[in-house]
C-alpha cells in the first residue's frame, strides 16, 4: 500500500461558492512529489494560458510536502503557489508554522483556490467538510487579529489559520500570506491574488492520520539522525578531521573558511539567522545602500553589529521551533519601544534586518522589530518592502521625487522616522506608498525620470539581502529562477552546505566529467537547486540541508514504500524546476523579463572593500549554465528534448492567447 | 603599568556567542575587549589568549578587512572574531 500523500486535492470555487475533491494516483506523486511539484502540475493542467493572476480564473493553491506530517524532521513547509502577479510568471512561497500537516490531517494533500467571492469570505477546512464563511468583520483586521477572532469563533486554539492583512486585502503585488502570527509566505505577491479571491483567511483542522509506509524506519533515521545532529560541533570523523587541518591552513594565511554545516546549526539554533547579520555585512554579502555602497565604508561593523546576533536576541521570551524541526530557528521577543510596546513579536529574520539595515543604511534595531512587526500583522514581503523603501530614498537624493510627491517625508538614509512611515504608507497605499506597493519596478515605471537605474530586482521581483557579486551562483539563481531574485535556492555556498557532491552519484560523475573549474561550480550549483526543488517537493525546510546530512532519500523510500535511487529523486527536482520554468515559457514571461539590475553583477563595479572590482560574466554563466540544465541559448527555454526527458511537454501544450 | 612604546591597544569584538565559548563572563557587547598587546603580536596569540574554541575554523577581520591569523597586529586594530555562516 503507498503512502506518504492522501491521494486528493480540494479545489474551492469562490464564485460558485462550491467545492470538488480530485483524486490523484500513486504515479503522479511519483512524477511530481508534493508541495511546489504538484501544485505546479496541477495549477498548469487546471489553469488557462495567459490568465491574469488577479482574475477570478488563477488558481492558487495550499499544499503540503510529501514528508509533512511523516514523522520526517524539517518537513512542515506550507506552500503557496500560483501566477504571480509580481511578475507575471510561476509564483510561489513557503513558510513555517504548523498548517501544512493540518492540511493533509484534513484529507488533503493541496486545496486550491479559484473564482472570486462577491464578498470577503473564510473558508473552513476539516476532514471531509469545506466551508466558506462571511468574512465581512474580519475585512481591514491584521492577520494577528484574523487569525485570533477565528480561532475564538470556532472555540479551537489548535486550528491552523493562514491569512492576508491589509496588504493582501489592497492587492498589493509585495503582499504575502500569514500562518502562525508571523510566519510568511512572502514572495511572489500571492497575497494579492488571495485578496482578488475576496479570501480572507482560511482556517484548517483535521484529525486523519497521515499513511507512512515503514514508520519504525522513519524513527530509526530520526534518532541516528537527532544523535549526530546534536552532537557538539567539533567531530572526530576522518572527513571532518580533514576538513578542520583545511580549516587551520586557511585561517592562519588569510583564505576565507567557508561555514559549515555545524557551525551554521550553532548559530541559527542561538539566534536565528539573526546571527549571521554581521558576518554578512563584513564578508560583503550584505547588499548596501540600495545595493549601490560599500558595507565597510557605508555601513561598517560598528553599525552591523546594532542588528546582529545578541543585540538582536537580548529581549528574546522564548525560541520556537515549526512542525518537525529540531532546529528552532524561531523566536518571540518582547518589544520594548514603538507603537507594539509591552507586546510580544516575532524576532525579526536577518532578511528583514538586512532590508531595513544595512540596505538602507539603518542601525535602529527598535525601529526595525517595529517595521517587522507592522509588514507580519500586515501581511506583506519585508524583502520588497525594505527594497521599495531603498529605492525610494535614492530617488529622493537624487532629486527625482521630492516632498510634494512624499507627503511632505524628507527621504533620507538610516531616518527611522521616516523609513517607519513610508513603510506604513506602502502598507496602507497611502499617497506615495500606493506607487511603491507594487514593487520597485512598476514605481520606476510609474515615477519616470530615469528612476529606474535604481529599481534594483530581478524580473520584477525585488532582490534579497544576499549579494551576487559575494556568491556570483546567486546572479545565477536570481536571473533564472522561475520565480526570480530568491534566495532560498542555491548558490555556490549553498550547493557546498547542502552536500550534493556527496548524496548524489550522478552529480560526482557530472563534476568529474567537467571541463574546468567554472563549469564543475556550475554543475554543483544546478544539483543544488534540483535539491531544493526535491525538498520542496517534500514540504522541507532548507535549514535542515544546510545544517546537516539531511536523509531526504532514505525518508522518501521509509514514508512511501518507494525503493528509488537518490538520483532518480534528484530528478524530480529537476522536473519540478523545469515544470514552473515551462509555465513562465508559456505565459511569456521568460522572453519579456528575465533581467536582474546591473548593480547585482558589478556593473560597475564597486571601487574599495570585499567586493571590489568584482564584474560576474553573466553572458559565460548563462551559456554554461543553460547547457547544464538543457534549457535553450539565450532564450533559456526549457528545449524540447529536455522537456520529453522529463516528461512533461504535454502539460504545456497550449500557448498564451 | 604599561610602555607605550612597546604595546599597542587593540579592540577584539566577538559575534554569535564567541564570548559565551570562550567563557568570558561580563562581555560588553558595546565595549568589546580593549586589550594591551606587545607590538609585533599576531592574531593567533590574541585569538589563543582570549580562549576562542575551534579559532582556525573563524573568520577574521581587522578594520573591515579579511585576515589570516599569522597577522601581525597594529595599534588601535578594531578586529572581528565570527563564525562563517551562509543561508537564511
Amino acid at each position: 500500500m503507498p503512502a506518504g500523500f492522501m491521494g486528493k486535492y480540494c479545489v474551492v470555487d469562490l464564485t460558485k461558492g462550491s467545492s470538488e475533491v480530485f483524486e490523484l494516483k500513486e504515479e503522479f506523486y511519483k512524477k511530481y512529489l508534493s508541495g511546489y511539484g504538484l501544485g505546479a502540475a496541477i495549477i498548469a493542467e487546471r489553469q488557462k494560458a495567459g490568465i491574469d493572476p488577479l482574475s477570478p480564473e488563477s488558481h492558487l493553491g495550499f499544499c503540503s510536502g510529501l514528508l509533512t506530517g511523516s514523522g520526517a524532521l524539517f518537513s512542515g513547509r506550507l506552500m503557496v503557489v500560483g501566477k504571480s502577479p509580481l511578475t507575471g510568471g510561476w509564483g510561489d512561497a513557503n513558510a513555517g508554522g504548523f498548517i501544512s500537516r493540518e492540511i493533509k490531517k484534513a484529507g488533503y494533500d493541496a486545496v486550491f483556490f479559484t473564482g472570486a467571492a462577491e464578498s470577503p469570505v473564510w473558508v473552513s477546512i476539516t476532514h471531509d467538510n469545506i466551508e466558506i464563511k462571511n468574512a465581512s468583520e474580519l475585512w481591514g483586521k491584521d492577520t494577528f487579529e484574523t487569525e485570533e477572532i477565528i480561532k475564538s469563533q470556532l472555540s479551537d486554539n489548535r486550528v491552523q489559520v493562514a491569512s492576508i492583512g491589509i496588504s493582501g486585502e489592497r492587492l498589493s503585488l509585495i503582499s504575502g500570506i500569514v500562518t502562525d502570527k508571523g510566519r510568511v509566505a512572502a514572495r511572489s505577491g500571492l497575497g494579492a491574488v488571495m485578496g482578488s479571491k475576496k479570501l480572507k483567511a482560511i482556517a484548517v483542522k483535521g484529525d486523519r492520520t497521515i499513511p507512512v509506509q515503514r514508520p519504525e524506519i522513519v524513527k530509526k533515521i530520526n534518532t541516528r539522525f537527532l544523535k549526530d545532529y546534536r552532537q557538539s560541533r567539533t567531530s572526530h570523523n576522518l572527513i571532518a578531521r580533514f576538513l578542520n587541518f583545511l580549516g587551520y591552513i586557511s585561517s592562519i594565511v588569510g583564505i576565507s573558511v567557508p561555514p559549515r554545516p555545524p557551525t551554521v546549526k550553532e548559530v541559527l539554533s542561538k539566534y536565528g539567522t539573526a546571527g549571521f547579520t554581521a558576518y554578512y555585512s563584513l564578508v560583503g554579502d550584505m547588499p548596501v545602500k540600495n545595493w549601490g555602497g560599500i558595507a565597510a565604508l557605508d555601513y561598517p561593523i560598528g553599525k552591523a553589529e546594532k542588528i546582529s546576533d545578541d543585540n538582536v536576541i537580548k529581549n528574546l521570551k522564548r525560541r520556537y521551533a515549526c512542525q518537525s524541526c529540531p532546529l528552532a530557528c524561531g523566536g518571540i521577543i518582547n518589544i520594548e519601544k514603538g507603537r507594539y510596546q509591552g507586546l510580544e513579536g516575532h524576532k525579526p529574520e536577518y532578511e528583514t534586518l538586512g532590508a531595513f539595515g544595512g540596505l538602507i543604511l539603518h542601525d535602529n534595531l527598535d525601529a526595525i522589530i517595529e517595521i517587522n512587526e507592522m509588514c507580519n500583522r500586515a501581511g506583506i514581503d519585508t524583502v520588497s518592502t525594505g527594497a521599495s523603501v531603498a529605492f525610494a530614498i535614492e530617488c529622493f537624493e537624487n532629486n527625482i521625487i521630492d516632498e510634494s510627491i512624499t507627503g511632505g517625508l524628507k527621504l533620507g538614509w538610516g531616518k527611522s522616522e521616516e523609513i517607519a512611515r513610508l513603510t506604513e504608507m506602502i502598507i496602507k497605499r497611502e499617497g506615495f506608498g500606493d506607487t511603491l506597493a507594487d514593487g520597485v519596478k512598476r514605481a520606476a515605471k510609474k515615477i519616470g525620470q530615469g528612476s529606474e537605474k535604481f529599481a534594483v530586482h530581478a524580473g520584477g521581483q525585488e532582490l534579497p539581502m544576499h549579494d551576487s557579486r559575494y556568491d556570483p551562483g546567486f546572479a545565477v539563481t536570481y536571473k533564472f529562477e522561475p520565480t526570480p531574485g530568491r534566495h532560498t535556492i542555491s548558490s555556490h555556498l549553498y550547493a557546498n552546505l547542502y552536500g550534493v557532491k556527496e548524496k548524489f552519484p550522478e552529480v560526482r560523475r557530472r563534476v568529474k566529467g567537467a571541463g574546468d573549474k567554472e563549469a564543475r561550480k556550475l554543475h554543483l550549483l544546478a544539483a543544488g537547486i534540483f535539491y531544493v526543488q526535491l525538498l520542496n517537493g517534500c514540504g522541507m525546510c532548507i535549514f535542515g540541508a544546510l545544517t546537516s546530512s539531511l536523509p531526504v532519500v532514505e525518508y522518501l523510500n521509509a514514508v512511501t514504500g518507494w525503493d528509488l535511487s537518490a538520483d532518480e529523486y534528484l530528478e524530480i527536482g529537476e522536473r519540478i524546476l523545469n515544470l514552473r520554468k515551462a509555465f513562465n515559457v508559456r505565459e511569456g514571461a521568460i522572453t519579456d523579463d528575465q533581467s536582474i539590475h546591473p548593480r547585482a553583477l558589478g556593473k560597475p563595479p564597486l571601487s574599495k572593500g570585499p567586493l571590489k572590482n568584482v564584474t560576474i560574466d553573466m553572458e559565460t554563466l548563462q551559456k554554461k549554465y543553460f547547457e547544464i540544465v538543457g534549457w535553450d541559448y539565450p532564450g533559456g527555454n526549457p528545449t524540447q528534448a529536455k522537456m520529453k526527458e522529463l516528461n512533461i511537454a504535454s502539460l504545456f501544450r497550449a500557448k498564451p492567447e | 603599568m604599561t610602555d607605550s612604546k612597546q604595546t599597542i591597544t587593540i579592540k577584539v569584538r566577538l559575534f554569535a556567542g564567541l564570548d559565551q565559548d570562550a567563557n568570558l563572563n561580563g562581555y560588553d557587547r558595546q565595549e568589546g575587549l580593549n586589550l594591551n598587546v606587545p607590538r609585533g603580536t599576531r592574531l593567533k596569540k590574541v585569538v589563543k589568549m582570549i580562549g576562542l574554541p575551534d579559532r582556525h575554523l573563524l573568520a577574521y577581520f581587522i578594520n573591515g578587512e579579511r585576515v589570516g591569523l599569522w597577522r601581525k597586529l597594529e595599534d588601535a586594530d578594531d578586529i572581528s572574531c565570527l563564525k562563517p555562516a551562509a543561508g537564511g
